[in-house]
């Protein structure tokens, strides 16, 4: 594809999309009820396991020598985190 | 006159006067009836030492009727302010009439109609204005009261002075006093027709209305247009281009469709994607051109803004182009659509450009002559990306000049116009032909989109992906700011399906601790507990300092309780 490559971005977004992560709960778990500030935390959950998992795939690129993180990389990194942030 | 500038000067001197010492009653009434006083005072070129702020905005409105007020009331200020008490309950519209009357003598526009409509429509306009509309006033001068009868200029930024005086007048503030203090005589005069202008502009009650729609349609229209864009990018392989739509529109013949972009290029590649009807159609080409241009000059159009579906379809219009006689010149023009891309596309389209005029064998010479006009073109719409053009050695751009260069064929006249039309830059030659000329090359697209159109548009599960995926764009573009490295395109996918499986263990995990814990409902506990066993939360690093960290400041106060005074803690654990 052309523009295969996507710059990092530079800002973070600041708001938590509360309102998607609800919708995704509660589609997965309907049953399950939320507490009104829980999607708050969930979203910070979010943002740790993609702090981990980022950190994890610039160390998979950097040991590849790659300055673009690949697939290979996310697909990496991503059997050590999320077997991390199993509970 | 002279009576009334003689009465403008104590008039408007009593006015202030007035204005100043009477004290802000209630709005409404207060208003129209200090209006009333301050148009006396503020004529024409008032001083507005505004008396009373409601007042002031009727008086400026009411200048108007100042110079019928000393009439009536005198030359005494005070004396005017018993009289005009006097009055006001009396006629106030018969003041404001005879301010206008005799300002508009000096006024420009005095119509007899707006006076008496002034008034009544002033008042009531001015608060419906206020809440209805929220004008930005260039400059605040509430208590630059319209006078009704002067219409000098009606602009907008006037209208919302009126308008912005008015709610001020409303709440009673002070403003009239400090306008008037504020404007001095040389703003005096402007301010004074800006004033009556204002009252002219409330007193259009259907602008008023229509502002509120107005303004109320903006975000409507986004929210549409992300949908319809959304869907189309789903449906239809080639993304249309915003910019060749206006080209488009520039063709009479196809106005009506080509327009419509995108639900029209998606019928057309749907069609494409049946498309075998189309095939046969060499004489039904000429038919549909109408109709199949309109489609594909808008998918094309479209295409450039998108970088795949282009080149594909620029693919399939080369390979097309051979079965399809004697429309060579609208595959190249698809395809020259396609390429005239964006940037993006342009590589693809490059590639696909000699893919294309391989199989163009034929026209040769359309191509020359398309080369000439793509480099015609290419320096029309420079903005655009000419590169792409240039690649292309002349099948894509059709001539956009009305006159085709010396091509036999009415078709490959009218693919390379459409095609010249498509191009970015210089889509603005616009003729019926060229939409015409664009259909025509879009039939023999059409076929292979239809190869192409069930591979991308089988999305399959659609439901739960979409959803899904706006907002984890949002994560990816988090893990992206994380990373600080650049990603590639495709490893955003596999980001996707990494943050599926996570949130699948996540509700599993959420749900397990609830149930743990003989709940039914996730607590913050739970939450805590999760972050604990996931090795986030130690010992060291509470989860506070998490919050801290990660977490933007306005979120402090909601996530981490802090302990006030008299045992309350707060948010509420």
């Amino acid at each position: 594809m052309a523009a295969a490559v996507v710059a990092a971005a530079r800002v973070l977004k600041r708001k938590a999309p509360r309102g998607f992560l609800r919708n995704l709960i509660k589609r997965r778990k309907p049953q399950l009820h939320l507490k009104s500030g829980v999607d708050l935390w969930v979203h910070l959950n979010c943002l740790l396991f993609l702090h981990r998992l980022a950190e994890e795939t610039r160390m998979q690129a950097f040991q590849n020598k790659s300055r673009i993180i690949k697939d290979k990389h996310i697909i990496a990194a991503a059997k050590v985190i999320l077997k991390k942030s199993r509970g | 006159m002279a009576f009334l500038s003689e009465n403008e000067g104590t008039t408007r001197t009593l006015l202030h006067h007035v204005l100043e010492t009477q004290p802000l009653s209630s709005p409404v009434l207060s208003n129209t009836r200090q209006s009333k006083r301050s148009l006396s005072t503020s004529m024409g070129r008032p001083r507005r030492t505004l008396r009373d702020p409601p007042s002031r905005t009727l008086l400026s409105k009411q200048t108007k009727t100042a110079p019928a007020q000393p009439k009536d009331i005198g030359a005494d200020g005070q004396f005017f302010v018993e009289h005009y008490d006097f009055l006001e309950e009396g006629t106030p519209r018969i003041l404001l009439k005879k301010i206008l009357q005799t300002a508009s003598e000096a006024s420009v526009l005095v119509p007899a109609l707006v006076n008496s409509q002034e008034p009544e429509p002033v008042e009531l306009q001015e608060e419906s204005k206020w809440n209805s509309l929220e004008l930005q006033l260039p400059e605040l001068e509430p208590s630059v009261t319209v006078a009704p009868g002067l219409l000098v200029h009606s602009r907008k930024k006037r209208c919302l002075r009126v308008s912005e005086f008015e709610q001020e007048v409303d709440q009673g503030l002070a403003v009239a006093s400090d306008l008037t203090g504020r404007q001095p005589a040389s703003a005096s005069k402007s301010s004074v027709t800006r004033s009556f202008n204002l009252t002219l502009a409330t007193v259009r009650p259907p602008e008023s209305v229509e502002r509120p729609g107005l303004a109320r349609r903006p975000p409507n229209r986004k929210a549409i247009d992300v949908e319809a864009f959304e869907q189309r990018l789903k449906d239809i392989p080639l993304t249309p281009l915003p910019d060749c739509r206006t080209y488009h529109s520039a063709t009479p013949v196809d106005e009506d469709r080509p327009f419509q972009a995108s639900p029209d290029s998606r019928g057309i590649r749907r069609s494409l994607a049946k498309g075998q009807e189309l095939k046969a159609v060499t004489q039904k080409a000429n038919q549909r051109m109408e109709k199949g241009p309109r489609k594909p000059t808008k998918s094309g159009t479209r295409s450039p803004s998108q970088n795949t579906p282009l080149s594909t379809i620029s693919m399939s219009t080369g390979t097309r182009s051979r079965p399809w006689t004697g429309t060579p010149s609208q595959n190249s023009c698809f395809s020259a659509h396609s390429l005239s891309a964006r940037s993006s596309i342009s590589r693809e389209a490059r590639a696909k450009s000699g893919v294309a005029h391989q199989v163009e064998e034929e026209e040769e010479r359309l191509m020359d002559d398309e080369a000439k006009e793509s480099e015609e073109d290419t320096e029309i719409p420079q903005s655009t990306g000419n590169i792409r053009v240039q690649p292309r050695p002349g099948s894509w751009r059709c001539s956009l000049g009305p006159s085709p260069k010396g091509l036999p064929a009415d078709e490959q006249r009218h693919g390379l116009d459409p095609c010249a039309l498509v191009l970015p830059g210089s889509c603005q030659v616009g003729g019926a032909i060229l939409f015409v000329l664009f259909l025509i090359p879009r039939l023999p697209s059409k076929p292979t989109q239809a190869k192409r159109a069930p591979k991308r548009r089988a999305p399959g599960p659609r439901q739960p992906r979409d959803p899904d995926k706006v907002g984890l764009n949002n994560y990816c573009k988090a893990f992206s700011f994380y990373a600080k490295i650049p990603m590639e395109k495709s490893a955003s996918q596999t980001l996707m399906k990494c943050l599926n499986q996570y949130f699948r263990t996540l509700c599993d995990d959420l749900e397990t601790f609830a149930h743990h814990a003989g709940r039914k409902t996730v607590l913050l506990a739970d939450l805590e507990l999760l972050m604990r066993r996931q090795g986030l939360v130690t010992d060291d690093i509470s989860l506070y300092v998490l919050v801290e960290r990660f977490l933007p400041l306005e979120y402090r106060r909601l996530l981490i309780p802090c302990a006030a005074s008299g045992n309350s803690v707060f948010p509420a654990g």
